[in-house]
């Protein structure tokens, strides 16, 4: 395996910067490149609206090609100074990407919430690398392998802190409450793009840590599995409760980086308990739905932004009835869902089994404990896809099917041009073809798991190998049975007569569009039972008199991180700062004595000090 | 050769002798005498022969549901072992893609229902999703246990376990067919999850949900649902029979096993009413705790017995 | 088969969850005194030892019949029917007294090894049904639950002295004597008419008991 390498030497501290392609950045260079591609394409027809208006789109695109170069070199750059500075780079680009509408409060105040929460990954970032640098003397990254051989409880350290940096990033729970603020304000194709590309350098960020570290222990191994699934079932919870499609959207991919941070975690425990097949597949798992997240969440997102450019609102429950006026987007919307949910024969459930036949392995190790956590992980994995169910078929159902509910939906006339379409038709068509031939494309996804596992995966490649294809006929003869069955079906039909009516409604007579299940009635039985989990406010103006003609109510849920956690540290952080506003008095004498006082004290210091 | 006529039997005949029996059996504690045990067959055949009412709210999806769900079930049943105790197909993991294809018949369904933008079909569709999210895991911890007990990943392991034989294997097995039982009354939405026999609100769950299919389409997805059971009762005959009985031996107890399992659905739903919905979920979520209890007894069976386990 | 019968008893704490009505409680609590006879009955040899006969006799007529036959008693004279508000829902205390069952068999494997004559399903499964009965009367709300929540307790008691019966008979007696003292208890409510002190039989009335004016 050869690698491309070569190295520019900038004078100064930064020195000479490694530019390497190994099989873990190649993964993530091809990704970020076919993605990026179908995002800008997808973006010219999106941002055409937007041309007339004030907004300056110039500057919009010249962010989108820093943050596409800043990608790349993220994950090829070997320096960790350079590293620091391309990173910052990448922050500081979709920044100004997110606030793209910025006429918005709201998109504005989730931007700058996005700014700061990046920097506080940075301070991670800067934490771990000093720590790393110091200790080997030099900023390259392949001088910190040798470093972190011998002492684990300083590899646990760096572990944890470029962990929670990168963590950040890529929004795994406690640290994840920029990501639905950013991503449901940011313009479509830059959600799709933040959602698919850039929380995973936060994942390259991680596996390029592990990397460094020959053998995990077993603490930060369980460590990243209890912060994963935590992060997974969270993340599916929330999205069950959302009612705007992006923010829905943007709690699904909290969801699947817990997923794909389960994968690395049974990766590490397969390292740490030294079985090589449980390593292997873990991995190989959560690399392969990398890949997979990275191309049914931009096209969700997509459609998403579709469905938003035509009837210009987030909110699901003001949409419905849609797949008539719609149909292509509503059939690769329905695409993206199956994927998502994971079902077989599309690709989400290739990832998501690779991850059980892992922890099923894993239950031949030798170990109580484990076999107690690992099966605990299958039976959350399990509840993590059923949640993802409901939560999807709560919002393909409610936006595309039935009657629509109010006039924004009903006065959508056409679908959306052809520019728009064919980069989404262009992901779907990746989901089938990793769905029905995933033994090809675990030769992808086997590739970076070599930085990890040492012994020759040659051997274990083949037999996992001949399992996929086998789910690869399956899902070919599911479809075929499938089109088989249809097709009898309908020549049964042939002859019979076969009419509209409208939908059976117990013989009452004035049905009218709003007595359909809504949004929040579809998930509401589930969520009665999960109350103590969300901080729920409710507006509520009851009907009054004999007569009554006004009624409201409307229901806001909280993140319950944000209000218990972040909240309470940024009010006591206000205080404490607040202590000290005397001192900006507004005066300008008041500034003059400050100065006199310093000039005296400065005086007093160097004529003592003598 | 014959015992694959007693599988495509077993996959053609028994689904509409279960519900037929189902019938009578509560015809029985009703005082009445019941329709014919063929009659779900007749009805099959009657509504065959029928033309559709198609909403005019729905679209592809209503179409290709039907079908959908019964190609799904049909597939998941290539990976239960029958009458001789081998699947059709098995291999490793081969009950996550069984779990997993009843999910995608089970999507289907719910966004099928949502399509007719109906009020009651949209409640059904609420409760149908809720229930099956409880009823995932207490699954895959049960098979999972098992796997681990047995060392073998695919659902060949059920006629194995009865060799380790020792007295937490059985209490092992006969918890998973609890288990595997309270599956059957959720999946097949018998009493005391829902009610098949009426579409009030009372017992709105799966009836509900195809209120406006009709025709051909009503006739498959009735089989494909009592095929559902039939699939999951094989799973619990398998428990119960050890391997390497001969083939008279194990079609009998096959065909015994699935007879009582259908008397005994049919008392249950003669004398309970479908539980409350706040009891409902309790009683739902009593899987995931037994198999809770699987798992426990899973790690005393392998951890304790010096002999360990077979590989 | 002494192991079906500690799991059923460990069944019947999460059942004792989900039910709300008094009477289906008090029948859950013989049936525990049933299983814990059975249990003795598989577990000892027979003989006519008076500490046998005198385990036989207790576990038989005292926990199945006349423990339960009071509470019904009771439930007769006062109009309650059913625990309707627990503090609590019925549905998390299910899912806690299931993890506590499922944790307290998985912690008691972990020590299997240092003890030579218990069985971590009997360890686990009697210590769990002590840490339920203590979750379930925290959880409720009538005085007549809370008494039949502390008979619960003591049955798990006098299992968890029945699984160190070999090494200590002295500890099962003393449990038999925990008995008599919950007997009493009973049959103090049942003549002292609590009933006709607080009208209502919810332990919210209890709370005037507390001294006011505690700033001195």
């Amino acid at each position: 395996m050869s690698l491309i390498s070569t190295s520019i030497n900038i004078p100064g501290v930064i020195g000479n910067v490694n530019l390497v392609i190994d099989q873990l950045s190649a993964f993530f260079v091809v990704i970020i490149s076919i993605i990026s591609f179908i995002g800008v394409l997808y973006s010219i027809g999106y941002i055409k609206p937007y041309l007339n208006k004030n907004n300056n789109v110039f500057s919009h695109y010249v962010f989108l090609g820093i943050l596409i170069v800043s990608m790349l070199l993220v994950t090829v750059v070997q320096n960790a100074l350079a590293f620091l500075i391309v990173w910052e780079i990448m922050s500081l680009s979709s920044f100004f990407l997110v606030i793209f509408e910025n006429e918005k409060k709201d998109t504005l105040g989730a931007g700058i919430n996005y700014l700061i929460t990046m920097h506080i990954s940075v301070m991670f970032l800067i934490a771990g690398f000093v720590i790393l640098s110091l200790k080997s003397g030099s900023l390259d990254f392949a001088s910190f392998k040798n470093v972190l051989g011998n002492d684990s409880a300083l590899a646990n350290l760096v572990f944890i802190l470029l962990f929670i940096g990168f963590g950040i990033k890529a929004g795994f729970v406690p640290f994840h409450s920029w990501l639905p603020r950013a991503h449901p304000a940011a313009p479509s194709h830059i959600s799709g793009l933040m959602s698919g590309l850039m929380i995973k350098t936060g994942i390259y960020g991680i596996l390029r840590t592990l990397s460094f570290i020959p053998v995990p222990s077993l603490e930060i191994s369980y460590f990243v599995l209890v912060i994963s699934i935590i992060t997974a079932l969270f993340g599916a919870l929330y999205a069950i409760a959302q009612n705007d499609l992006k923010k829905l959207l943007a709690y699904s991919s909290i969801e699947n980086i817990g997923i794909i941070g389960m994968g690395i975690a049974i990766g590490m425990l397969g390292l740490a308990y030294n079985n090589n097949i449980v390593a292997i597949l873990g991995f190989s798992g959560g690399i392969l739905h990398i890949l997979n997240h990275a191309i049914f969440k931009p096209l969700l997102f997509f459609a998403a932004g579709a469905v938003y450019s035509k009837t210009h609102t987030k909110n699901i429950r003001k949409l419905g009835g849609l797949i008539k006026s719609m149909p292509s987007t509503a059939a690769l919307f329905l695409i993206g869902t199956i994927a998502i949910i994971g079902l077989p024969p599309l690709n989400g459930f290739i990832s998501e089994f690779l991850i059980y036949i892992a922890l099923l392995n894993g239950l031949s190790i030798q170990n109580s404990s484990l076999l107690i956590i690992f099966v605990i992980t299958i039976a959350c994995l399990a509840l993590v896809g059923a949640m993802a169910l409901l939560c999807f078929t709560k919002a393909f159902s409610i936006v595309f099917l039935g009657h629509p509910r109010s006039e924004k939906a009903s006065e959508v006339n056409h679908d959306i041009s052809r520019i728009m379409l064919i980069p989404m038709a262009i992901l779907a068509l990746l989901i089938l073809i990793i769905g029905l031939f995933p033994q090809y494309v675990i030769q992808l996804a086997i590739m970076p798991v070599n930085l990890f596992v040492n012994s020759a995966n040659i051997m274990i490649a083949d037999s996992y190998t001949q399992l996929l294809s086998i789910i690869s006929l399956g899902g070919f003869s599911f479809i075929l049975l499938f089109a088989f069955i249809y097709i009898l079906r309908t020549l049964m039909l042939q002859n019979k007569s076969v009419y509209k009516h409208n939908t059976w409604g117990c013989a009452y007579k004035a049905i009218n569009n709003r007595m359909q299940y809504a949004a929040s009635s579809f998930v509401d039985l589930f969520l009665s039972f999960l109350a103590p989990f969300f901080i729920t406010k409710s507006e509520i103006e009851t009907p009054e008199g004999l007569f009554p003609k006004k009624a409201r109510f409307a229901l806001y849920i909280d993140d319950i991180f944000e209000f218990y956690i972040i909240n309470p540290v940024l009010s006591l952080n206000k205080r404490i700062i607040e202590s000290f506003y005397w001192i900006q008095g507004g005066n300008t004498q008041q500034y003059l004595l400050y100065g006199l006082i310093f000039l005296i004290i400065t005086l007093v210091f160097t004529i003592g000090a003598r | 050769m014959i015992e694959y006529i007693l599988n495509i039997a077993i996959i053609s005949v028994y689904p509409f002798l279960f519900i037929g029996i189902i019938n009578k059996i509560k015809a029985f504690w009703g005082g009445r005498e019941g329709a014919s045990v063929f009659q779900p067959l007749y009805d099959f055949i009657k509504l065959l022969k029928k033309g559709e009412v198609i909403s005019s709210t729905t679209s592809f999806i209503f179409n290709i549901t039907p079908s959908l769900n019964l190609a799904a079930v049909l597939f998941a049943g290539l990976f239960v072992p029958l009458i001789n105790q081998k699947a059709i197909i098995s291999f490793e993991g081969d009950f996550i893609l069984f779990a997993y294809i009843l999910a995608l018949s089970r999507f289907f369904s719910i966004i099928s229902a949502m399509d007719t933008g109906s009020s009651f079909e949209g409640m059904g569709a609420s409760r149908e999703v809720s229930f099956s999210t409880l009823v995932e895991p207490a699954f895959f911890i049960t098979i999972a246990s098992i796997a681990a007990l047995s060392g073998v990943n695919s659902f060949q392991n059920l006629s194995l376990i009865l060799q380790n034989t020792g007295e937490t294997g059985y209490l092992i097995i006969i918890l998973s067919i609890v288990v595997i039982f309270m599956m059957i009354l959720v999946e097949g939405c018998r009493v005391p999850v829902d009610d098949p026999n009426t579409h009030l609100e009372l017992t709105m769950v799966h009836e509900v949900m195809i209120l406006d299919n009709s025709g051909p389409d009503l006739a498959l997805i009735n089989y494909a649902n009592s095929l559902k059971m039939i699939l999951f009762s094989s799973l619990i005959a398998n428990l119960m029979i050890p391997a390497g009985a001969t083939l008279l031996n194990a079609s009998i107890c096959f065909t015994g096993i699935v007879l009582f399992l259908a008397i005994l659905i049919g008392t249950i739903e003669s004398g309970t009413a479908r539980y409350r919905m706040t009891r409902l979920f309790e009683f739902i979520f009593l899987m995931s705790s037994v198999s809770l209890l699987i798992l426990a007894l899973t790690m005393i069976a392998i951890y304790e017995s010096p002999v360990g386990v077979i590989k | 088969m002494i192991d079906t019968l500690i799991l059923l008893f460990g069944l019947t704490g999460l059942l004792m969850s989900i039910k709300s009505r008094i009477k289906t409680i008090i029948n859950i609590l013989s049936l525990q005194g049933v299983i814990l006879f059975l249990i003795i009955l598989f577990s000892h040899k027979a003989s006519l030892s008076l500490s046998y006969l005198f385990l036989i006799f207790e576990t038989l007529i005292i926990k199945a019949l006349f423990i339960p036959s009071l509470l019904n008693k009771i439930l007769l004279k006062n109009s309650v029917d059913r625990e309707t508000e627990p503090y609590i829902p019925n549905f998390y205390s299910l899912v806690i007294s299931s993890f506590i069952l499922f944790s307290g068999i998985t912690i008691s494997n972990y020590y299997a090894p240092f003890s030579v004559n218990m069985t971590p399903l009997f360890f686990g499964v009697s210590f769990s049904a002590i840490l339920t009965s203590l979750f379930f009367i925290t959880t409720k709300k009538k005085l007549l639950t809370h008494v039949i929540g502390f008979a619960m307790l003591e049955n798990g008691i006098f299992l968890f002295s029945l699984a160190i019966a070999d090494e200590m008979p002295l500890i099962v007696n003393l449990g038999v004597l925990l008995d008599v003292f919950i007997a009493v208890f009973i049959l103090g409510l049942l003549i002292g008419k609590i009933n006709t002190v607080f009208h209502d039989t919810s332990s919210c009335t209890l709370c005037n008991l507390k001294d006011c004016g505690c700033d001195d």
